[in-house]
């Protein structure tokens, strides 16, 4: 069995000017596993891909995709590398047919397109023009173009992104699909629920670094000290419980965070004041908080 | 190779789903013939060296046609493709960059052919149009003019940012010149100051080259250097400032 990393990032930095878009990132992408990129917007995630699929120049670093350095060996890498962008379009009147007989002229040994097609859920819209197909469908072609090499890995970027949310779980069974097939996966995205449910492991980008890696149990379990719990009790006086944890209250909600045995303690004070909220929840930690605490306060909606 | 044909046959068959493009290269030109021949008809006249108005006029449309898939189409499919990450998806292909360029070369320098020959055909079953006095010296002229008009074009598209201001200029350098450099009308009728004045447009060259070859006079060499300096000059800062993305 070989071990070589489908993908190896060692040291890698990009710089536009005097933007550091990639500060420094180092990772191994591993065969035949999901790897997720996830960060906010301008995080450095689609630099990191392009350098990665060979359309950018790292300023220091090595990238070795597939074991290729992918600026000079860029033909050969292409041949067994697939890729599905976040900003690429076809043209307006190509229909979906003649853009995968046009992708598949591009190799050597291609896939059925039918097949694909098929597969995929576009084969009824084969002579639609791209102009005319919704987001979803040519979201679709762009995953059957990415695929259409029989790719040894494959990098999605934003693959769900204008998908509705039934379309958006088919695809991640599709994509399971891929992983399972032998092709590694490079998922970039801003759906924490995709990474979360989708990726073997995560990269946290944050700021051109890579804030947290791991997989998606590894980084829940590093911010599982943090604890918060609500309730609604109107009159409330919130620094009864300051003791406890962080408190705020608005409109008659309290919501406490805190550490370990944050719900015990809350429980306890609760009964000595003999109060007896009925909505009383605990918020587990996923990773989207983990997200917020490491990203500074910016959520994925509002970045 | 195979991904290169594929890739222009593609892309011949989108530029026949364009009806205004296609209607500027293909139609336009008959259009003229018809409307002026109609018009003037193409009977040998004294004062213009025993040519008709037709023999006079054609040369004129051959260099308007290079004006259309040169400077109006090639600007705006360069920085279309750009601008919407058409390239980008190629460029993540395994066909060479210069294919990529060079399919869209070959499509609009057929299509330019193709306007050239049904031009042709019609001048000469309707109007009886001359027949070129020295058909290969026309041929090489015309395939230096389109391709050094094609770098002009390309320029245009490679320097301005999104396709809407890429058009525009391509407006700008093309419509002036269809008139002042003998392409939709000649320049002989112009005032001897006018003439002196439009004698260094890019296509002026163009059409005193193709006229020249057509009509079996020797080749003023000026002509084909500034012609070729243009082109020159034109796809070495194309290719310095070229983007695909």
């Amino acid at each position: 069995m070989t071990t070589q990393p489908a993908v190896r990032l060692e040291g890698v930095t990009r710089s536009f000017g005097d933007l550091m878009a990639v500060n420094d990132i180092s990772l191994d992408v591993q065969s035949g596993e999901i790897f997720g990129i996830i960060g906010p917007n301008g995080a450095g995630k689609t630099t990191t891909v392009n350098m990665i699929c060979g359309m950018l120049r790292p300023s220091t670093g090595t990238v070795r995709t597939l074991g290729y350095d992918p600026i000079a060996d860029e033909r050969k890498l292409r041949q067994v590398l697939g890729v599905q962008f976040q900003e690429a379009e076809l043209p307006g009147a190509i229909t979906t047919q003649e853009a995968l007989e046009l992708y598949s002229s591009f190799y050597t040994n291609p896939h059925s397109w039918k097949e694909l097609a098929e597969v995929w859920g576009i084969s009824q819209k084969l002579n639609t023009r791209f102009e005319k197909l919704s987001g979803g469908q040519k979201q679709r072609l762009f995953i059957c173009l990415a695929l259409l090499n029989n790719p040894q890995l494959v990098v999605l970027d934003e693959l769900t992104t204008g998908l509705d949310p039934n379309a958006r779980r088919q695809s991640w069974e599709l994509v399971k699909q891929i992983r399972d097939g032998g092709t590694t996966v490079v998922l970039v995205t801003h759906f924490m629920e995709e990474a979360e449910y989708l990726a073997d492991r995560i990269a946290l980008v944050n700021e051109g670094k890579i804030a947290a890696l791991g997989t998606p149990a590894e980084l829940t379990a590093q911010h599982s000290d943090r604890r918060t719990v609500t309730f609604t009790a109107p009159g409330f006086d919130a620094l009864s419980l300051a003791r406890i944890g962080h408190v705020s209250v608005s409109n008659d909600r309290v919501t406490i965070e805190g550490g370990k045995f944050l719900m015990a303690g809350v429980a306890n004070a609760l009964r000595e004041m003999d109060i007896d909220p009925v909505d009383l929840s605990t918020e587990h930690t996923s990773l989207e908080d983990l997200f917020i605490s490491l990203t500074g306060g910016t959520t994925m909606e509002e970045a | 190779m195979k991904g290169f044909f594929t890739l222009a046959k593609t892309e011949f068959k989108l530029f026949m789903r364009e009806p205004a493009a296609m209607f500027f290269t293909l139609v336009f030109p008959l259009m003229l013939l018809f409307v002026f021949g109609s018009v003037f008809g193409n009977e040998p006249t004294d004062w213009m060296d025993n040519l008709g108005s037709v023999d006079v006029s054609v040369p004129g449309y051959m260099s308007m046609i290079i004006g259309t898939t040169a400077i109006m189409s090639i600007p705006i499919v360069i920085s279309e493709y750009r601008n919407k990450g058409i390239f980008r998806r190629l460029r993540a292909t395994p066909i060479h960059p210069l294919a990529i360029i060079g399919a869209q070369a070959l499509i609009y320098l057929a299509l330019t052919a193709l306007g050239f020959v049904i031009l042709y055909i019609a001048g000469k079953l309707v109007y009886d149009l001359m027949t070129p006095q020295r058909p290969l010296m026309l041929v090489l002229v015309l395939l230096i003019s389109f391709l050094s008009m094609a770098s002009l074009g390309f320029l245009i598209g490679a320097y301005f940012k999104t396709p809407r201001t890429a058009s525009v200029v391509a407006n700008i350098v093309y419509f002036p010149q269809i008139f002042l450099a003998g392409a939709a009308m000649p320049r002989e009728i112009f005032s001897d100051t006018l003439r002196k004045w439009t004698e260094w447009l890019p296509m002026t060259q163009v059409t005193n080259l193709i006229k020249a070859a057509w009509w079996g006079e020797s080749i003023d060499i000026w002509n084909l250097v500034y012609l070729v300096a243009v082109g020159a000059v034109c796809m070495i800062i194309s290719t310095r400032i070229f983007r695909w993305e």
